[in-house]
């Protein structure tokens, strides 16, 4: 068996106003070239200011990821030639990053994992070029610098990942933190986070060769992408080829990857010390105050959710991971309990509704005061569990309230038990088979007959009587 | 024998030397490697490098926008300009 070791390299955008070393805007997607200045479009004599709240978001984001805040940083310069790189260099840190030796915890199929990361620093983008037209005829390729300056964090981990899927839980978890934190979107439509990986596989303890892939638009782009990079390496090994060191870059129509040019040599950069800036000195105070503002994070209220709620691993990580529906679900468990059931409620009924009319949970018309009337209806044994989805979907929709909806349509359970018994008997009759089955020993079939008489009522019969009343008459018919 | 491959050099600081060029600055370079060479003779164990000589503190900005240059003063400097995008030369490959 082949075992896959991955590392990845994440970009995040920290969303600030402005820039990382000058005052241009860092909106997206607005006119080219509408914000740049002499700084980002790297005119001679032009120096670099950093913004404080790149800062700041940099320390919170490397405190939430464990690792270690250095006191002392420092700028170098990357330098390679591209013409969206104006300045012929990326600032960037290199020697000593930010942030270092952290690690976060994710799970996997009921297993915890430690994925180690390795460093987090600071560092600017660069401008985005645009090719149009036919590759091969078109004189010039056009540049936006819009992008150039924006602030990045880069994190790299340690080739702790050992599947796909884990791949996919690391990046999904940082994101949320991210969102949490509130220092990145994560939006990787809109650039706001770029995922490379790095992979190769062994069938013992000597590593196999590394192959960087890049052009990874999605999640499951990440995923897919090294699923098929598992299987092309296996491979060329099991035939006695060698994997060579490269970078490819993943095709999204196809589903493979291409070999794009061979990896340059680390010191090809170039790397020195920035001159225009002096270390980044931050004091343990403000390494402090930062962390004391870090929230509550996904993977502890994940956690939380499975051992204070017992809801089940899928549904604590789909509401923890998400900001807003997390305080959605808190909100209304504060004042209903129940939490299993209005977790069900949410990752069934609301989120069918957001998908169908593409809102946020925050405009969703039934909050705890709807959720309360539902929860005691059914408590009350008025509704079913099953009737009670109808309503909230009937609510959301209709506006009207789950005790109105139900008062409406005639949904109460019958309760009556002269009522049920009629139903039952007819059932039975209409069943001779199941029910000499049921004589003959096969006791499963009760559940043909349970279902049978719900049918009949339209599902608002109450289960537990039908239950009890069914037994009598069946085991009255024995006699 | 050289220390160091100019060919490399040439290539990673963009540059197309003439023959006689390349000659030349390969001398100069080869020379500098060897004044390092001389520096390379001092013990410098346990010492840590210096990388700042000035422990100037950084100045820091607030995270406000300012309007940068428009597009009539990037027009003024710069004559591949048009569509809103500055133009260059068509990049091959990626």
């Amino acid at each position: 068996m082949y075992k896959p070791t991955i590392g990845l390299e994440i970009h995040l955008q920290l969303m600030t106003e402005s820039k990382i070393f000058c005052s241009c805007s860092t909106e997206f997607a607005a006119k080219p070239n509408t914000h740049i200045c002499p700084v980002c479009i790297g005119l001679p004599g032009a120096l670099p200011v950093l913004n404080e709240k790149v800062i700041e978001y940099g320390v919170m984001l490397g405190i939430a990821l464990n690792c270690t805040i250095n006191e002392v940083s420092s700028f170098y310069r990357k330098n390679y030639f591209y013409p969206d790189l104006p300045k012929g260099y990326q600032i960037t840190q290199y020697a000593i990053p930010l942030a270092k030796d952290g690690f976060l915890e994710i799970v996997t199929e009921n297993q915890r994992k430690m994925i180690r990361i390795e460093k987090a620093h600071i560092e600017e983008d660069s401008g985005k070029s645009i090719h149009t037209g036919d590759i091969t005829e078109s004189e010039y390729s056009f540049i936006d610098f819009n992008r150039s300056g924006v602030p990045l964090m880069e994190i790299v981990t340690y080739p702790d990942i050992e599947s796909p899927d884990e791949a996919y839980e690391f990046l999904n978890l940082l994101r949320s933190i991210a969102r949490y934190l509130g220092v990145s979107t994560g939006d990787m439509e809109k650039g706001a986070l770029r995922c490379d990986v790095n992979i190769s596989v062994s069938k013992d303890e000597v590593m196999g060769t590394k192959v960087e892939i890049k052009n990874l638009n999605s999640f499951r782009s990440v995923k897919r992408a090294l699923e098929y990079e598992i299987k092309r390496q296996t491979k060329l090994i099991e035939e006695g080829r060698t994997v060579v060191k490269e970078t490819r870059h993943f095709d999204e129509k196809d589903g493979t990857t291409k070999a794009m040019r061979t990896k340059e040599e680390l010191n090809d950069y170039r790397y020195f010390p920035e001159p225009d800036l002096p270390p980044l000195i931050i004091s343990g105070d403000f390494i402090e105050e930062i962390g004391q503002r870090i929230p509550e994070l996904p993977n502890q209220k994940m956690r939380r959710f499975i051992e204070d709620y017992s809801l089940s691993i899928d549904y604590a990580r789909s509401i923890a991971y998400v900001p807003s529906f997390s305080k959605y679900f808190e909100s209304i468990i504060a004042f209903t309990g129940k939490p299993r059931e209005v977790a069900n409620f949410i990752m069934v009924n609301i989120s069918n509704y957001l998908n169908e009319t593409g809102k946020d949970i925050e405009e969703v018309p039934f909050g705890k005061e709807e959720f309360k009337e539902l929860l005691d209806l059914i408590d009350s044994k008025i509704i079913s569990l099953n009737i009670a989805k109808n309503v909230l979907d009937d609510s959301i929709r209709s506006g009207k309230s789950p005790s109105e909806i139900v008062r409406e349509k005639g949904l109460s359970q019958v309760t009556d038990e002269d009522t049920l018994r009629s139903m039952i008997v007819e059932v039975l009759k209409e069943n001779e088979m199941q029910v000499r089955q049921y004589l003959a020993g096969k006791t499963k079939v009760i559940g043909f007959l349970v279902g049978a008489v719900m049918k009949k009522s339209g599902g608002k019969a109450n289960p537990d009587l039908v239950n009890k009343i069914l037994l009598k008459e069946l085991e009255t018919l024995r006699q | 024998m050289s220390k160091f491959d100019i060919e490399k050099v040439e290539r990673l600081a963009g540059l197309k030397l003439k023959d006689d060029e390349r000659e030349r600055i390969k001398r100069d370079i080869d020379e500098i490697i060897n004044y390092f060479d001389i520096l390379k003779e001092v013990d410098t164990d346990g010492i840590d490098p210096l990388v700042y000589t000035k422990w100037t503190r950084l100045t820091l900005r607030n995270d406000e926008v300012h309007t940068g240059l428009t597009l009539e003063e990037i027009k003024k400097n710069r004559k591949l300009f048009g569509n809103n995008f500055f133009r260059v030369r068509r990049i091959i490959g990626e």
